[in-house]
C-alpha cells in the first residue's frame, strides 16, 4: 500500500520532470536549428570527463557534439517520454550509465539495432546480441572512504557491506539514489542479487539509517568523501580512483563479501536523423582508440575493447570478488526492487 | 461697443476646474504609476529570488560535481516559461560563469547586459551546500514589459485626461451659452429700459432663475409704463377746482405751457369751454356766448372745476387780444368779493411786485409796457406795493375801505403784476408745473419733477 503510494509519487515527479525536459529539449532544438544541430550525447559520465571523449571526437571526425549529462534513469525515462508522445527524438546517442537500463531500453524499442564493427573486440557478455547496445566500459562497485574522518570518528576503514550498518556511522554514508541513478540501482541489484531480493531490502533498510543522503548522481558520494562531509560513499571504484587521482583524499575499499559492477552502455536513439554520425561516436567509443582515452586520461574506467589499454592504476576484476552480476535480471526486476527499496526507506528520487 | 472677444464667466470657472481636475488626477496617475511601478518591480524581484533560489537548490549537485550540461536544459525551460526572465547564469565560487550565459529568445546580439542597465533587476542566489557556497545563480529580469505596459497605461491616461478635458469644455461652453444667452438678453431688455424704451416686451425663454428674473423685469416694465402713462396722461390734461386757484391762475398755468387744447369749465351742470393755440386763448364758449363774452362770464364764477383736454383743438379764432389785455379786462369784470377772497385770504398779506421777483420769470415785462394798461386807481395802488406794506395798510394809505383796494389788487395780481404770499404758495406750484415749459414738451414727461408733481392732489381736490 505504502509503497504503491510512493511509487506512484516518484512517476509523477519523474513525469513533471520529463516534461519539463522535454521542453527544454524541444527548445533547445528550435535553438541551435534542426539543420545545423551537433550530434547530441546524453552522457551519465561525469561532464568533464565526457566532454574530453566528445572532443577527441570531434577532432578526429569533425563532427559536432553536444554532451548533456543526465542521470542513467533520468535519461531513459526521458527516451519513453519522447517516444509515447511521439515527439522527434532530440538525443541521438545515450553514453554510459549502467547497461540495465540499455537492456530496458532495447526491450522498449527505443534504441536503433547497430552491428558496429568494433563489437569483434568485445567479449559477447558485454553486449547486446541483437545488436541495441553494446558495452563501453566496466567498472566494479567500491567503498570511497576519508580515512581522516574515520580517524577523528575513531573509526576503522570498513571492509565489507556490513561494516558499513555500524551505528557509529550514522549521518557517514552516501550513496546514489537507486531511481535516478544508474550507480544506485546498480548497488541495489548487485546486494539483491548477492543476498537475495528481501535480505538485501532490508539491509538497505538498516543502511538507511545511516545514509546522510541519496544523491542524484551516482559519482557524487565519492566528492563529498573527498571533501570530508562524509565517512564512507559508496560508487563505482573507476570514480573513486579518479576523485584520488585529482587529489582528494580517499581510499578505495572493495567489499570483501563481494561486489557487483557495470557494463557501461552506448546505444543509438531510434529515429534519430543524425543515424551516420550516432555510427561513427558508437564506432569510436568501442574502438581501442576510443577506449585508450581512458588510460591517456587518466581515468579508470576497465575497456571493454581487448584491444584498448587498461590504465594504470585501474583494478581489474580478476582482482577482486566480483560476483556473476546478471545485467538482465538487474533489468527486468528494477522495477519491483525500486518499489520495494522506496517503501522500505521511504525514499525517493528522480530529478 | 466693445468688439474684444471676451472669455465668459462659466468657461472661465469650468476651466479652472477642469485644468484642477487634469492636475490633480495626473499627479494621482503620477503616483499611482510610480508606486505600481515600485511594487512591481519588488514583485519581479521576489520572483527572480525565488527562481534563484530553486536553481541554486537544483543545481547543488551539478555544480559540486562539475556537470553543468545538465543545468541548461534546465535554465532554458525555466526561461521559456518566464518571458520577464532575460538571463540566467550559474556560475562557480569564484564567480566565473560555468553554464554558457542563457538568454531569452538565445539573442545574446541584441542586448549587452551594459545595455539592459535600468531596464532589468537583477538578483543573486547563492548555491549553499555542507556548510560551503558553491557558487551563485544570476537571474536578470527584464522590465521592458511594464514598461511597455507603463507607457500604454501613460497614454491612456493622457487620451482620456484629453478627451475628458474637450469634452468638459464643451460642456462648459453649451453650458455657459445657455446661461449667458438669456442673462444677455435680460441686460439688453434692461439697457433698453434704461433709455426709456417701455414699448419692448422682455421675452427670454427660460424657466430656470433667469426666466423668473425675465418675468419680474417685464411686471415692472408693464407697471413702469402704466404708472408713466398715468403720469403722462395728468400731466397732458391737468385738472382742478376753481375754488383753490382762481380763474385767472388756471390760465396763466395753462399759458405758460404753451398748450393747444380746451381748458373744460364746469359748474352746477353749465359746462363752457376756453380754447388755446399755442398757450393764448383763441376762443371761447359758454352758453349761447362765445369770444371774450364767454371768456369774461368765467372770470365771474365762483367756484367750479376745470380740465385741461388736449383732444378739443380750437376750430376758429374768436379772440385776437393780447394776453395781459385780456386778462385784465377779464378781472375788471369780477365784483364779487368772494372771488376776491380766493385769490387775498387775508387784507394783512404783503403783495409783492413781480418787477422785484425773479420766480415770476419772463412772462410779464416789469417794464412800463403793462402799465399803460392800468388805470389811475391800479397805478397808484401799484405804487403803494413795496413788499413791506400790507393791504389793510395800503387801504389806510389810500383812507379807503380795505375791501375796495381788492379789486385792484386781484387785478394787479391775475395781470402778473403783484402777487401775495399765499398766491405765491398756489403760483409756486404753478410754478414748479411751469418748469414744464421751459423745457421741451416731450421730454417733460421723463422728468423727475414730473413724478413729483403734486396733481394728484390737485386732482384729489378736484374729485
Amino acid at each position: 500500500m505504502n509503497g504503491s503510494r510512493h511509487l506512484k509519487r516518484i512517476l509523477k515527479i519523474s513525469r513533471i520532470c520529463l516534461i519539463l525536459l522535454i521542453l527544454a529539449s524541444c527548445l533547445g532544438q528550435h535553438v541551435t536549428g534542426t539543420n545545423q544541430r551537433s550530434l547530441v550525447v546524453r552522457t551519465a559520465l561525469m561532464e568533464p570527463e565526457a566532454m574530453v571523449y566528445a572532443r577527441a571526437f570531434e577532432n578526429r571526425t569533425g563532427i559536432k557534439v553536444e554532451v548533456v549529462r543526465q542521470s542513467t534513469g533520468v535519461m531513459l525515462s526521458f527516451l519513453k517520454f519522447e517516444r509515447d508522445n511521439a515527439f522527434d527524438t532530440t538525443i541521438d546517442v545515450l553514453f554510459g550509465g549502467p547497461a540495465d537500463a540499455y537492456v530496458i531500453g532495447a526491450r522498449e524499442g527505443l534504441f536503433e539495432k547497430y552491428m558496429s564493427p568494433e563489437r569483434a573486440n568485445i567479449a559477447r557478455d558485454h553486449m547486446d546480441s541483437d545488436g541495441y547496445w553494446s558495452g563501453v566500459y566496466l567498472g566494479s562497485i567500491g567503498f570511497a572512504v576519508n580515512p581522516k574522518r574515520l580517524r577523528a570518528l575513531g573509526l576503522s576503514t570498513p571492509t565489507c557491506w556490513k561494516d558499513l550498518l555500524s551505528p557509529e556511522l550514522r549521518g557517514e554514508i552516501s550513496m546514489a539514489n537507486p531511481v535516478s541513478s544508474g550507480t544506485g540501482y546498480t548497488i541495489l541489484a548487485t546486494l539483491a542479487q548477492m543476498m537475495g531480493k528481501d535480505q538485501a531490502i532490508e539491509y538497505l533498510l538498516a543502511l538507511d539509517s545511516n545514509i546522510l543522503d541519496y544523491t542524484r548522481s551516482g559519482a557524487m558520494p565519492g566528492k563529498l568523501v573527498g571533501l570530508g562531509q562524509i565517512a564512507v560513499g559508496i560508487l563505482f571504484s573507476h570514480d573513486v580512483l579518479a576523485f584520488r587521482q585529482q587529489g582528494y583524499d580517499i581510499d578505495l575499499v572493495f567489499p570483501k563479501e563481494g561486489t557487483g559492477f557495470e557494463i557501461g552502455g552506448i546505444a543509438i536513439v531510434k529515429g534519430t536523423k543524425k543515424l551516420d554520425e550516432a555510427k561513427r561516436f558508437v564506432d569510436f567509443m568501442l574502438s581501442a582508440e576510443g577506449q585508450n582515452l581512458y588510460a591517456a586520461m587518466g581515468e579508470f574506467r576497465l575497456p571493454t575493447n581487448r584491444l584498448a589499454a587498461i590504465p594504470l592504476g585501474a583494478v581489474p576484476f580478476s582482482k577482486i570478488n566480483v560476483i556473476e552480476y546478471d545485467v538482465t535480471w538487474a533489468a527486468v526486476h528494477k522495477d519491483d526492487l525500486l518499489e520495494e527499496w522506496i517503501s522500505a526507506t521511504g525514499a525517493a528520487g528522480g530529478e | 461697443m466693445n468688439r474684444r472677444f471676451r472669455f465668459p464667466i462659466y468657461l472661465k470657472i469650468s476651466s479652472a476646474i477642469f485644468l484642477v481636475i487634469l492636475v490633480v488626477v495626473s499627479g494621482m496617475s503620477y503616483v499611482a504609476l510610480k508606486r505600481t511601478a515600485h511594487e512591481y518591480k519588488q514583485q519581479v524581484k521576489e520572483t527572480g529570488s525565488l527562481i534563484a533560489g530553486m536553481i541554486a537548490d537544483y543545481s547543488i549537485e551539478p555544480v559540486i560535481m562539475d556537470n553543468y550540461s545538465s543545468l541548461r536544459p534546465v535554465l532554458t525551460d525555466i526561461l521559456a516559461s518566464n518571458e520577464d526572465i532575460v538571463l540566467i547564469e550559474v556560475l562557480d565560487e569564484e564567480g566565473v560563469p560555468r553554464v554558457d550565459a542563457v538568454w531569452q529568445g538565445n539573442d545574446r546580439t541584441k542586448e549587452s547586459p551594459d545595455d539592459l542597465i535600468g531596464k532589468v533587476v537583477e538578483v543573486t542566489s547563492p548555491i549553499i551546500a555542507y556548510s560551503r557556497t558553491w557558487g551563485h545563480v544570476r537571474v536578470v529580469c527584464s522590465l521592458n514589459r511594464f514598461h511597455e505596459a507603463i507607457a500604454s497605461a501613460r497614454l491612456s491616461i493622457l487620451g482620456i485626461a484629453v478627451v475628458s478635458c474637450g469634452l468638459g469644455l464643451l460642456m462648459a461652453s453649451v453650458l455657459s451659452k445657455a446661461i449667458l444667452t438669456p442673462i444677455r438678453n435680460l441686460v439688453d431688455h434692461a439697457r433698453l429700459l434704461s433709455k426709456g424704451d417701455l414699448d419692448t416686451p422682455i421675452n427670454v425663454p427660460s424657466s430656470d432663475e433667469i426666466g423668473f428674473l425675465a418675468i419680474t423685469l417685464e411686471g415692472m416694465r408693464v407697471g413702469l409704463r402704466q404708472f408713466l402713462s398715468s403720469v403722462a396722461r395728468r400731466a397732458m390734461s391737468f385738472e382742478g377746482d376753481l375754488h383753490l386757484f382762481g380763474f385767472p391762475a388756471v390760465l396763466s398755468l395753462t399759458r405758460t405751457g404753451r398748450r393747444t387744447g380746451g381748458l373744460v369749465l364746469e359748474k352746477s351742470g353749465e359746462v363752457g369751454v376756453v380754447y388755446f393755440q399755442d398757450g393764448e386763448v383763441v376762443d371761447a364758449a359758454f352758453q349761447d356766448k362765445s369770444g371774450k363774452n364767454a371768456l369774461y362770464e368765467f372770470f365771474k364764477w365762483r367756484e367750479g372745476v376745470f380740465k385741461f383736454s388736449p383732444s378739443l383743438a380750437p376750430t376758429r379764432t374768436t379772440i385776437n387780444t393780447d394776453w395781459p389785455e385780456l386778462i385784465l379786462e377779464g378781472a375788471r369784470q369780477v365784483n364779487d368779493i368772494a372771488i376776491f377772497k380766493h385769490v387775498i385770504h387775508s387784507p394783512d398779506l404783503v403783495p409783492l411786485s413781480s418787477r422785484w421777483n425773479d420766480r415770476i420769470g419772463g412772462l410779464l415785462d416789469p417794464n412800463d409796457t403793462l402799465e399803460h394798461l392800468l388805470d389811475d386807481e391800479e397805478k397808484e395802488i401799484l405804487s403803494y406795493v413795496d413788499g413791506i406794506r400790507s393791504i389793510r395798510e395800503i387801504s389806510r394809505l389810500k383812507d379807503k375801505d380795505v375791501y375796495e383796494i381788492y379789486p385792484h389788487i386781484y387785478r394787479l395780481v391775475a395781470v402778473g403784476l403783484v402777487q401775495v404770499d399765499e398766491y405765491e404758495s398756489s403760483q409756486g406750484l404753478g410754478k414748479d408745473l411751469d418748469l414744464d415749459g421751459d423745457r421741451q414738451a416731450g421730454h417733460a414727461i421723463d422728468s423727475g419733477k414730473i413724478i413729483q408733481f403734486p396733481m394728484h392732489r390737485v386732482g384729489d381736490v378736484g374729485r
